[in-house]
């Protein structure tokens, strides 16, 4: 009954935060841009105004990730309202573990409102050009936004624990934004460092040996971008499994582990 | 938010705007890239990645914008490296960008840089296993720019398996065409033969029947070049030479094109038909 009342609450508080008029803002803005990128093709004009959509909507996701995690915990931490809130019968864990959820759904939600004008964008933005290759709207398209939301919940999960860690305001922010995209790049520049010929040789070097460490510590991001089922028909289908299973098994280990740092730190207190 | 603060926001974001318009749109070196089409910077594929925030699709598409932005008005070489180099790296983010291969076998292979062309159209091949033109294009480069008719073969064949009906035997006629173009007459003889046996089409079998059957015209023809060599110490001049002493009878062509002879006295296949005359 607590974590459904800090749930419910974390929802409404989300929905009536400035952050939420993002959601609108991103939205119109990706159309936009991906609407205009559809002009600089000469033969897939909807493939890559969607291409460039579905960029956008990730990148939308990750900032609505890391802003909602500032205003609805950092900004309960400023202003105190945690120990307020723990001065009732509410558990340190419900508390956090609501506020999780809650932005989890507010992400499911956002992912859900801006897949809209992506899928608009799939089907009208094709500049005039009446041959233009087409998208493939059916599983993948939902599974394509199912792989970006997963991403959100990972970058989330993470966020989550450096702020139960940090003691700073904007620490969770600048190492959530890094984390993300380190997730997401480690993947495909090992994989250029490898087995590319034009990688260069003082960079293979150097950077393997990191990125091979790496690999062990973050999850890969990529492997939740099942956009190509959705782009090119005729594309082997992801492995959506292998993509997601990792996944949920590391916001799992994140999230209890960032429940664990928050008791203690609120016991402590 | 207090109003002063919105209006020192809107004037920093107008600043920032006009700074990035003129940079863009008026400055010097803006106006002699847009006026010559030039590309002088490749960013290595790591950076790239961190730039687009781990987002390879949009690195890719980032990259294959640059390249299509040049001007196709003569570009100097070095532009034509970097587009290059820009393409190859964009098929590696994304190989199955259908822009990309398009504009490399558009642009790349013609301006000198079909090894380019070559490396983007391989990976679209695997990219795109539906879409016939990445062989297509890949094969027309190895025997245009290559002189490699095996190799084409071989992809024409690939591409015509993409395909079905009319454009599927048109594909597997032109793969023949191009093997037996190929300097080992054995190897395009065995290759003929092979895609005679794979097909159903009694059509498509006996056009390549027919096509076999002047590479191995042109096997005796050369075979009873070799024993003339040998016997006399000269090559031949023209192919009425074997005959009667090494041949009872010059072979047929079924194709009715014909044989000829090099300036090495070498028996070599007749490519084209001769040019109708007006009467």
């Amino acid at each position: 009954m607590p974590l459904f009342l800090t749930l419910r609450f974390t929802l409404l508080l989300g929905l009536r935060s400035r952050a939420t008029w993002l959601v609108f803002v991103l939205g119109v803005g990706m159309v936009v841009a991906a609407a205009l990128a559809g002009a600089f093709s000469a033969r897939q004009p909807l493939v890559v105004a969607s291409d460039v959509a579905i960029s956008g909507l990730h990148f939308a996701l990750l900032f609505l990730s890391l802003i909602w995690v500032q205003e609805l915990l950092q900004k309960d931490r400023e202003r105190k309202h945690v120990i307020w809130m723990l001065a009732y019968p509410l558990q340190p864990s419900d508390y956090l573990l609501g506020r999780w959820l809650g932005c989890a759904l507010l992400l499911l939600l956002s992912a859900a409102l801006l897949a809209l004008p992506v899928a608009a964008i799939g089907r009208y933005a094709n500049w005039g050009y009446a041959a233009s290759s087409q998208v493939y709207f059916g599983w993948p398209f939902l599974w394509m936004i199912l792989g970006i939301w997963l991403e959100s919940l990972v970058i989330l999960s993470f966020t989550v624990l450096i702020f139960t860690l940090s003691r700073t305001p904007f620490l969770p922010l600048a190492i959530g934004l890094m984390f993300a995209i380190a997730a997401k790049s480690w993947n495909t520049a090992i994989t250029y460092l490898m087995f590319s010929n034009d990688a260069p040789q003082a960079l293979r070097e150097h950077n393997l040996p990191i990125l091979k460490m790496l690999k062990w510590l973050i999850p890969d991001l990529s492997a939740l971008d099942w956009r190509a089922a959705y782009l090119y028909p005729d594309a082997a289908a992801p492995g959506y499994l292998a993509g997601s299973i990792p996944a949920l098994l590391y916001c799992g280990i994140l999230v209890t582990l960032a429940l664990v740092i928050h008791h203690w730190r609120h016991q402590e207190a | 938010m207090s109003s002063r603060l919105a209006i020192t926001i809107g004037l920093g974001v107008a600043c920032l705007g006009g700074y990035i318009a003129y940079g863009l749109h008026w400055s010097p070196r803006a106006e002699q890239e847009r006026d010559e089409g030039t590309l002088r910077v490749a960013l290595p594929v790591p950076v790239q990645l961190v730039m687009t925030g781990g987002d390879r699709y949009l690195a890719a598409n980032l990259n294959v914008f640059r390249a299509i932005m040049v001007t196709t008005k003569n570009p100097d070489p070095e532009t034509v490296a970097v587009q290059a180099q820009l393409q190859q790296q964009a098929s590696w983010f994304n190989p199955a960008h259908e822009d990309n291969y398009y504009l490399a076998a558009a642009t790349l292979a013609w301006q000198g840089e079909a090894q380019a062309a070559q490396i983007v159209l391989h990976n679209a091949t695997g990219g795109r296993p539906a879409d016939m033109y990445p062989p297509f294009f890949y094969g027309f480069n190895q025997q245009y720019f290559f002189g490699d008719y095996a190799g084409a073969a071989t992809s024409i064949r690939t591409a015509a398996e993409r395909v079905e009906g009319n454009n599927k035997l048109a594909l597997q006629a032109m793969a023949a065409r191009w093997a037996e173009n190929m300097d080992n007459p054995k190897q395009a003889l065995n290759i003929l033969h092979a895609m005679a046996s794979q097909t159903a089409h009694a059509g498509l079998r006996g056009y390549l029947q027919s096509r076999a059957a002047r590479v191995e015209g042109l096997l005796a023809l050369r075979a009873a070049a070799e024993s003339y060599r040998k016997r006399k110490g000269q090559p031949i001049h023209s192919l009425n030479d074997l005959v009667p002493s090494e041949l009872a009878e010059l072979p047929a062509d079924p194709t009715n094109l014909g044989y000829a002879v090099n300036l090495q006295g070498v028996p070599i296949l007749v490519t084209r038909r001769p040019a109708q005359t007006q009467p």
